[in-house]
């Protein structure tokens, strides 16, 4: 595959290639779940939810 | 600038920027091939030129071309302006250019490609919108794939407006050091020790990622960690969406700087500001070539520098106070894509730097400007800084072709204030001085006082 020389021409580093993974994670969890709340949220319209959305998306922002 | 590749453009394998007939045109590559048909066979190419997102271009076909057995094609880019650095940004310019950076990568994972590097650099402002300008920095997506551009993105943007958010916004000016980006090591060192609680993101983008950084530091054969390596589709979106709350939640510091509120406070005539700008406006418009570029120096919040911009000309407003470019950057009107907000001190100008000195150019390389305006900076200069008006002359000829300057005399309350605190030692602080300094280099045009006030408004034309 040549393309992947010009792909690799910077140093990316061991250690933040394993941040992103981690940290990734976490905030796709996190992503993952506002999104989700959102939708909830938008379908039923309820305040509750939207009072929860917050209490779920802050901490793991 | 003569013909040939540019002297910033030879990192990547991809291709390279080269200049001729004064037109900027992108090799690409062979190598390249695969991620360039991508760009365009994905539709990403369209949907990010149509948001203004990404530079345009057209494939051309050019004579007179060495011999070239990497060559696939040569693009022309929509021409920029006028280059700027990111060490001449303000704060809100830095942050927005960091948040383009982050929107186009998410746009990009949808059209199965991602930007393989995250350089600031390779975003400039045309008037006050940011562009990215590297076509070549797009590969395909391959899923499991890290950010190879992630720790350039976090070094490029985050921590540099982390550190500013903490201290003040001269702290920007330290990208002028760091070319490639302030450094995790450097940022853990710098930052208050609460730093990694009080913003989000700061603990994992720049103390973690410093920490895995150092510890992996050296250990790097390839087998070794391989597995961790490994960032899911659904990591890598959520990681985009990490650093730009990050980004977003960064905001300037609320410290006072000299010139934030510079017209608020200051008991600058009103009679005096109107007919300065009829003057200014009366001026520019007396010019038989009409100005395409004007730099105004000492631009505060881009007031005057509107009347050029109204009348055509892009207009580049300098100022040393990162506060006033800021004010003038997020403030919105008809003139946006002509106003151009930029941090420098005429003092200690941007020097040529990066690698041979020749990577990034020098204020001087990138005029000289049609007309510079040099409103009420005079006494700065001389009196604040020191800078005799022979020396203030010899680098006005260098910037300018034509100059709009204002003569403020020393009975004038404002140079009064300079001279509160010290002694008078500049005698020569005078008009005769003034104008006998300008005519080794220029012409006069024209001189008006202005009304209600001691000052005198010139207009210059080099010789």
């Amino acid at each position: 595959m040549e393309h992947l020389s010009t792909f690799a021409y910077l140093d990316p580093g061991t250690g933040s290639m394993i941040i992103q993974a981690l940290v990734g994670a976490v905030a796709g969890v996190a992503l993952f779940g506002r999104k989700a709340v959102r939708a909830v949220s938008a379908k039923l319209g309820s305040k509750k939810v939207r009072t929860l959305e917050k209490s779920v998306a802050k901490p793991k922002k | 600038m003569k013909d040939g590749p540019l002297t910033s453009s030879y990192r990547d394998p991809a291709g390279f920027v080269f200049l001729q007939d004064n037109i900027v045109y992108r090799q690409i590559n062979k190598v390249a091939e695969a991620d360039y048909k991508m760009l365009h066979d994905s539709g990403l190419y369209s949907a990010l030129v149509s948001e203004e997102l990404l530079v345009s271009h057209k494939e051309v076909t050019l004579k007179n071309l060495p011999v070239d057995k990497n060559r696939l094609t040569v693009i022309k880019p929509d021409a920029i302006p006028f280059i700027s650095y990111p060490y001449e940004w303000s704060f809100p310019q830095l942050r927005d250019a960091g948040l383009l950076t982050l929107k186009i990568q998410q746009i990009a994972l949808k059209h199965g490609m991602i930007l393989k590097d995250s350089s600031a650099f390779n975003i400039q402002f045309v008037g006050k919108k940011p562009v990215l300008i590297d076509t070549l920095s797009f590969a395909i997506y391959e899923e499991g794939k890290p950010w190879e551009g992630y720790r350039q993105f976090c070094e490029h943007f985050l921590i540099p407006l982390a550190i500013a958010h903490f201290s003040t916004e001269q702290a920007l000016t330290m990208l002028q050091t760091y070319l490639e980006g302030i450094p995790l090591s450097l940022a853990v060192g710098l930052l208050p020790k609460g730093a990694k609680w009080h913003k989000k993101g700061v603990m994992a983008h720049i103390y973690l990622h410093e920490r895995l950084q150092r510890k992996h530091q050296g250990s790097g054969t390839k087998s070794a960690s391989a597995p961790t390596r490994k960032v899911s589709r659904f990591s890598m979106e959520g990681l985009i969406a990490s650093l730009e709350s990050s980004l977003k939640a960064m905001t300037a510091p609320k410290n006072q700087t000299e010139w934030g509120e510079y017209y608020d406070f200051t008991n600058y005539d009103q009679k005096a500001f109107k007919d300065k700008a009829k003057l200014v406006e009366e001026y520019l418009n007396s010019l038989k070539q009409k100005p395409k570029m004007v730099w105004d120096l000492g631009a505060n919040n881009g007031e005057f520098s509107e009347l050029a911009a109204k009348l055509g000309a892009y207009t580049v407003a300098w100022d040393i106070d990162p506060k006033a470019v800021a004010a003038n950057y997020l403030k919105h009107d008809d003139t946006d894509s002509l106003m151009l907000p930029l941090v420098q001190d005429i003092a200690a100008p941007s020097p040529s730097v990066g690698w041979e000195l020749d990577e990034r150019s020098s204020l001087f390389d990138r005029g000289p400007a049609d007309v510079v305006l040099a409103l009420a900076i005079i006494h700065h200069l001389s009196i604040g800084r020191n800078v005799p008006f022979p020396k203030v002359a010899s680098t006005l000829a260098k910037i300018g072709k034509n100059i709009i300057i204002e003569f403020v005399p020393k009975e004038d309350s404002k140079v009064q204030q300079l001279l509160a605190s010290r002694t008078d030692i500049f005698p020569e602080y005078d008009e005769e001085h003034f104008e006998a300094a300008m005519a080794t280099h220029f012409k006069l045009v024209k001189k008006t006082a202005i009304k209600n006030s001691k000052r005198k408004l010139y207009l210059y034309t080099v010789r």
